[in-house]
């Protein structure tokens, strides 16, 4: 079997202020093209977890692992970093430039990569993301989503196997999350790059591959997206809750209905009722 | 005490190659004690028209009265401020004192309360947003990102607005966060009938929290209206990058289809309801 993208053994760490460990033990593997939705209530670790996948925090007991890269070996940093890029949650807090295609330019410069390879890299990024053209705009004019799409051009622009989204669509408008989204997936899907992505957002990982749900610091539950909705109200202890067709269907279960409890999206709601009609 | 938007419009730097004509227009009238929630795209004029309510911004063309007091005169504007508060995005990035009790105490000092009333009022804000008392000698900033926002929340309560703003309340909060902070709006407004103004992107959160939706988009007011007649208009608010609440997506799917149930549903109550009803069930048990 190939070896995982990202290898954590048994992480522990402790924010210098804390008084208590705000990563208790973690172990986890992800494999090369996954998608990966992580979901918890605020404060539960998932970006301290998330800054250790490059090397951001390295963890005071336990390995991380990228690509076999080990992160406590510090030259390891560099080429970690090359191979998994983060986008934020604040869409003006990531953008360096004046010109959108000299900030997606930026990652590639830093590697000292030559210029005319660059205008290529930066073409490409920003085609992959829808916003091609505007590659001459001015980002503070741009939308959310848009920032955002150039956030991850610039990510990509580095040829990442990693992009981490760090609640990046939390500040978007329906329209900007549905942008990112969408951009997500075909990176992941045509591009197989591996997406980890946090989020509030229970619909936005429905169709991930794999939820990582994170509470208190441990990571207490790896599975399907259909197996951890399908936990029901247990949920609300850890400061989720159901994606809306998933609840309805519950109702409707209890109420006597012969109904799945675990559907997830609308077509699959509207294709469940059709049934019982 | 309502505020009353007259044929507002707002241009950002008029006259210079920047300009940017933000609210074009604008008629709209806040009635005491609803909850009205406004939702629009990025760009769409949100945040300078909630600005506006208190005199942050005045018009460039039109009027803003709250309770019959314009915004306009520059006397009046303190008034205003103390009668219409606003609780910005991240609030929590505003906190600054060394203690809760300092930063939520800051706007009444300022008011010129004396102190013991500014430690009634400091007291009866964090009870309104659910904040133990406990907290009052901590630092801010050693607060979970919740409570950290309803401190922010208190420091605006604190001044005994009658009406209160908020832009994106729950931005970035967990799910059951989210719904505490929602409910704790909501009682504001039930229970010391405090108006409620929520700018937010959040449409399962209109859903059950605002008894009217204002959707604007490039300045203007496109729709206006209770949740369920507003969320009918499912190709209106697609077509400037608004979603309808998954529910209603639903049921319009199921209306498409030839189903007999109404085509917008707001609640899991609501909607359990009416495909019980349809399919039969609940009716004739055996």
């Amino acid at each position: 079997m190939a070896e995982p993208i990202i290898k954590c053994e048994n992480i522990s760490y402790r924010y210098e202020s804390e008084e208590q460990d705000t990563l208790k033990g973690i172990s986890l593997e992800v494999s090369k093209g996954e998608f990966i939705g992580v979901i918890g209530a605020n404060g539960s670790g998932k970006s301290t977890l998330a800054k250790m996948f490059n090397a951001l925090l390295i963890p005071d007991s336990g390995k991380v692992y990228i690509n076999g890269l080990d992160t406590t070996i510090e030259e390891n940093a560099y080429p970690i970093r090359q191979k998994v890029g983060m986008v934020f949650q604040n869409p003006d807090n990531q953008i360096v430039a004046t010109i959108v295609e000299e900030d997606v330019a930026f990652g590639p410069e830093n590697l000292g990569i030559e210029s005319s390879l660059i205008r290529d890299i930066v073409d490409k990024s920003l085609l992959t993301v829808g916003m091609f053209d505007y590659k001459m705009h001015a980002p503070h004019l741009l939308s959310g989503g848009q920032k955002q799409r150039v956030a991850i051009a610039g990510v990509l622009a580095i040829s990442p196997e990693v992009i981490i989204l760090d609640e990046a669509t939390a500040m978007l408008d329906p329209e900007g999350r549905r942008e990112v989204i969408e951009t997500i997936h075909k990176l992941n899907n045509e591009k197989h790059i591996t997406i980890i992505h946090i989020t509030h957002n229970m619909s936005e990982v429905v169709d991930a591959d794999r939820i990582l749900v994170m509470s208190n610091g441990e990571l207490i539950l790896d599975d399907t997206p259909r197996n951890i909705f399908s936990l029901g109200k247990k949920l609300e202890e850890f400061n989720l809750e159901l994606p809306q067709f998933t609840s309805l269907a519950s109702m409707l279960k209890e109420a006597g209905l012969d109904i799945n409890n675990n559907i997830l999206t609308l077509e699959e709601m509207v294709e469940a009722l059709c049934q019982l009609k | 005490m309502p505020i009353e938007i007259r044929n507002v419009s707002y241009t950002y730097s008029p006259g210079t190659p920047f300009e940017i004509k933000a609210l074009d227009n604008i008629e709209l009238t806040i009635e005491d004690n609803s909850f009205v929630a406004i939702i629009g795209q990025t760009g769409s004029g949100k945040s300078t028209l909630i600005q506006h309510f208190n005199g942050l911004i005045v018009p460039t063309q039109g009027v803003v009265e709250v309770n019959g007091i314009s915004t306009q005169d520059k006397k009046d504007r303190k008034k205003v401020r103390s009668q219409v508060g606003i609780v910005f995005q991240y609030p929590e990035h505003q906190l600054f004192e060394e203690t809760v009790f300092l930063d939520i105490a800051f706007g009444p000092k300022n008011m010129g309360y004396s102190d013991e009333e500014v430690k009634q009022l400091v007291e009866n804000a964090m009870k309104a947003v659910d904040l133990d008392l406990a907290l009052l000698e901590k630092s801010p900033f050693d607060l979970s990102g919740g409570q950290m926002r309803r401190v922010a929340m208190a420091g605006v309560l604190a001044m005994s607005p009658k009406m209160l703003i908020l832009d994106e309340p729950t931005a970035g909060l967990d799910p059951i966060t989210r719904n505490k902070v929602l409910n704790l709006i909501k009682e504001l407004r039930d229970k010391q009938s405090i108006t409620i103004v929520i700018v937010t992107h959040d449409m399962t959160e209109v859903a059950h929290f605002a008894d009217r939706v204002v959707v604007l988009n490039n300045g203007q007011i496109v729709l206006d209206g209770i949740p369920k007649d507003v969320f009918g208009e499912t190709k209106a608010l697609k077509s400037i990058g608004l979603d309808v609440p998954p529910l209603t997506a639903l049921f319009t799917s199921l209306v498409n289809k030839g189903w007999n149930v109404p085509s917008v549903v707001l609640t899991l109550e609501e909607a359990a309801k009416a495909i019980k009803d349809e399919l039969g069930v609940g009716k004739n048990v055996d």
